[in-house]
């Protein structure tokens, strides 16, 4: 890979609970390389917000943690470690896969209507600083069946088998570019992540605090509030104020 | 209670003429004595009003700068009257530990983990205390300082401000 730290640190794990959880370990003890990227070949104890768990078949899909320290940020700014991460899976995809992807606020990575990527990110803090930053990204790459999840695969959009060692080496790419871009400035950031935004601008359903209505997605601001406009008004949501109906 | 109901209480102390108030909870003892009466204690409950409202009036970036002040302050109250000063005098010497964010507070790691900590509990430096998710972002929040939980500001799984004090640690 084409890097100038990130992934440059490698931990391979064949079986792991969480590669974020491996991640938190890490950053709690000294001396631990920004950039370090933490690979599971199998993540049993994978899980989403909340311990939302997924079924992952081993060695078919992209389950990587990685390690970053955003002194540059404040603890106002943490939005932006989304913003960054979703870019760079985005790109990742578009850039290597052919596939067209859209970020579904706040950082789902969806191909049509379906999710083919996940990131759960962490941080630490101390009193107003950054410690660390763990970006845990999971793809679905090689795998084929979803079962009861709306989910797809860059297998199941592209009818071709992926090499996961290639993907992983254009993430860590397409991270630290986005990376070292947030680093100098937050705008093309704002405004590329705003531009990729699934429903921006189309009028859809979704369902806000349980009622059903249609909106327009019109921006999502920079503490990550997601504003829409409907029949009744301006509607300014947080993350579980509204959810996606399809 | 929060710092803003113990303003309160202190403004109604001063205004109903009441001498003394103590107010006991589970693990939280507050007493606030009127100037009127004896002028031995005049100082200490000078001091309540004096340490609690200066806290949160200091602002969030520098924790260190808080003991800082109390520290300046605590000599003052153990001097003239000892045994009257004494309960003031502790919690002047309390940190809060705030919100560096706008999110949701969570004391447990996972639902069906236990709490990072308790009231009584000595936590150290570098410990994670709580967690404050921010639009689906976890944050681990960190101690500033080694002390003892005196108090839990906020209850699990709800709303908090940015600066808003999640507790009190005792850094004694």
């Amino acid at each position: 890979m084409n890097t100038l730290f990130v992934g440059h640190k490698l931990i391979r794990l064949e079986s792991v609970d969480s590669t974020n959880k491996y991640a938190a370990k890490l950053v709690s003890l000294p001396d631990w390389v920004e950039g370090t990227a933490i690979v599971a070949e199998e993540q049993h104890g994978g899980k989403g917000r909340h311990d939302r768990t997924w079924d992952s078949e081993p060695g078919k899909n992209l389950t990587v943690s990685f390690l970053f320290k955003p002194h540059f940020l404040n603890s106002q700014q943490t939005f932006l470690l989304q913003k960054f991460s979703a870019l760079a899976v985005a790109d990742t995809l578009k850039n290597f896969t052919g596939t067209q992807p859209r970020i579904k606020w706040p950082n789902d990575i969806y191909v049509g209507s379906k999710k083919i990527a996940g990131i759960l990110n962490g941080t630490s803090f101390q009193g107003d600083s950054f410690k660390s930053a763990i970006i845990g990204i999971g793809v679905n790459v090689n795998q084929t069946f979803f079962g009861r999840y709306n989910a797809t695969s860059l297998k199941n959009e592209r009818a071709q088998d992926f090499d996961l060692e290639e993907l992983f080496g254009r993430l860590c790419e397409m991270l630290e570019k986005r990376y070292l871009q947030l680093k100098r400035s937050d705008k093309v950031i704002q405004r590329d992540y705003h531009d990729q935004l699934f429903g921006l601008g189309e009028v859809r359903m979704y369902s806000f605090r349980g009622t059903k209505k249609e909106a327009v997605l019109q921006r999502v601001d920079e503490e990550g509030n997601a504003h829409f406009l409907t029949s009744s008004g301006a509607v300014n949501c947080a993350i579980d104020d509204v959810t996606w109906i399809w | 209670m929060n710092l803003t109901e113990i303003q309160d209480l202190i403004k109604f102390v001063a205004k109903s003429g009441v001498t003394e108030v103590e107010i006991e909870q589970n693990d939280f003892k507050i007493t606030i004595k009127s100037q009127s009466k004896t002028p031995a204690r005049k100082k200490g409950a000078q001091d309540v009003e004096a340490h609690y409202v200066q806290v949160p009036v200091q602002g969030m970036p520098q924790p260190v700068q808080m003991p800082q002040v109390a520290a300046a302050h605590a000599p003052a109250p153990a001097a003239p009257a000892a045994p009257a000063a004494e309960a003031p005098a502790e919690s002047n010497n309390y940190i809060e530990v705030k919100s560096p964010m706008i999110g949701t507070f969570y004391r447990r790691p996972s639902p069906d983990k236990d709490n990072f900590c308790e009231v009584g509990d000595t936590i150290k430096k570098g410990e994670v205390i709580c967690i404050i998710e921010a639009m689906k972002l976890f944050n681990e929040i960190e101690a500033e300082v080694t002390g003892k939980i005196v108090k839990v500001l906020v209850d699990d799984n709800s709303p908090i401000e940015y600066d808003q004090p999640l507790f009190l640690v005792d850094p004694s």
